[in-house]
């Protein structure tokens, strides 16, 4: 019954950040002055495009591949992160082939670019907020976990009596078992980020007139909203289907645990943001800014 | 702004040193400010970070500037930075003359080409 629910659930919601990807890209329009290098500036356009969508490619086969690694539930869980390294990894690579200032003379502004100039204001706190949640829930339900019957630890949640008798078990539960991975692709996924909005913010300006200026600060607002946004699917996908699974077992222990009623609705909540935070990014990525010269 | 020629014969991290110096000198980077990142201004000038480093460090020697560890590198208080200022300008419009009538020009040639340039600004 579940499983027939996903698949036009998904769509539904693939559908929502469709819509709202082209209602973000008409209403983000970058005004630059006329001028500057337009050669120049499409290239570098067309080398970060392209090497997103090298990555996006790569992200997706090695999605795929990871998919299919468990069948205990850890392939499912770890795909959309991989899927987020991939297309981190390609925006790194657009940004390491931007061209080089060349030629004899060259100049530079003795401004001083930061990180937060061009990070988005909404999305990136929403990750930041999103991963502390992850951490906690991955944290809790690890430290409530127990072995399963084949002795995996960390796989069930178990009601013990006072007298130590397992009273009931129920499984999948989100344990050490799932949370070790899950955290390791989050905190690789998050120094991969670190590094590329690093690169996106130091690397040189090719121009020092207004309208490649204007350009390349709209192309870097844009690589590092790619970044965020892919970050953000890498934290908010997994957490869905974490969130959904803890509270599933915990609605399974209800006749035993008062408190579990309640805490699986809190717990279908966080579930509920994520993934209404995985719809705002997938919209982010499928965006692009307008520019238009005035 | 600063400018770097590569073909200049004097070394690149000496024209930032100069420029810098100079900018400080004339009150235009006040005390206190501070100067971009070593590696952002290697990456925007298209040099090796070393080179900028290099200029930073003369800097700091010469009472230019103050380098801390994580607080990046900020410009040192200057005495004086008024007349130095005014004297650097004229300088300049007098090598800026001087090119022009080495080319056959005039005074109000020099003038007017400048002010033409001030109201494309």
């Amino acid at each position: 019954m579940a499983a027939v629910l996903v698949l036009p659930l998904t769509a539904l919601l693939v559908l929502v950040a469709v819509l709202l990807a082209v209602l973000l890209s008409l209403n983000r329009v970058v005004s630059v002055p006329s001028g500057g290098d337009p050669a120049v500036l499409r290239a570098t356009s067309r080398r970060l495009l392209w090497a997103r969508l090298a990555g996006l490619a790569a992200g997706a086969t090695a999605s795929w591949l990871v998919f299919a690694w468990d069948g205990l539930g850890r392939g499912p869980m770890l795909a959309a992160p991989v899927l987020g390294v991939g297309l981190l990894l390609g925006t790194l690579a657009g940004e390491l082939t931007v061209p080089r200032p060349h030629g004899p003379v060259r100049g530079a502004s003795l401004e001083i670019r930061r990180a937060r100039d061009y990070l988005p204001g909404f999305s990136a706190p929403l990750a930041a907020g999103l991963s502390l949640i992850a951490v906690v829930l991955l944290t809790v339900t690890s430290v409530t976990a127990a072995a399963d019957d084949l002795g995996r630890p960390g796989r069930t949640l178990a009601m013990v009596s006072a007298d130590g008798t397992v009273r009931s078990a129920v499984g999948p539960w989100p344990g050490w078992f799932y949370a070790w991975p899950m955290l390791a692709v989050l905190a690789a996924a998050f120094l991969l980020s670190a590094l590329v909005v690093h690169r996106v913010v130091q690397r040189g300006r090719p121009g020092l007139d207004a309208a490649a200026r204007a350009v390349d600060d709209a192309q870097r607002a844009h690589s590092a909203r790619v970044v965020t946004a892919a970050y953000g699917l890498c934290v908010a996908l997994p957490l869905t289907g974490v969130a959904v699974v803890t509270a599933g077992a915990l609605f399974r222990q209800s006749d035993l645990a008062g408190w579990a009623v309640p805490t699986g609705f809190a717990v279908l909540g966080v579930a509920l943001i994520a993934v209404a935070s995985a719809v705002w990014y997938l919209a982010e990525l499928l965006s692009r800014p307008r520019i238009r010269a005035s | 702004m600063i400018e770097v020629d590569v073909t200049s014969p004097s070394p690149p991290y000496e024209q930032i040193r100069a420029q810098l110096a100079e900018l400080i000198r004339c009150g235009v980077l006040g005390a206190d400010t501070r100067l971009p990142p070593v590696r952002q201004l290697a990456a925007d000038l298209g040099l090796a970070a070393g080179t900028v480093a290099r200029a930073y460090k003369e800097l700091e020697q010469g009472g230019y500037v103050t380098g801390k560890r994580g607080g990046g590198t900020r410009v040192l208080a200057q005495p004086e930075t008024g007349p130095a200022r005014e004297e650097l300008i004229r300088e300049h419009a007098r090598a800026y003359l001087a090119e022009v009538v080495r080319l056959g020009g005039t005074a109000e040639e020099a003038v007017a080409a400048l002010t033409e340039l001030a109201a494309e600004r």
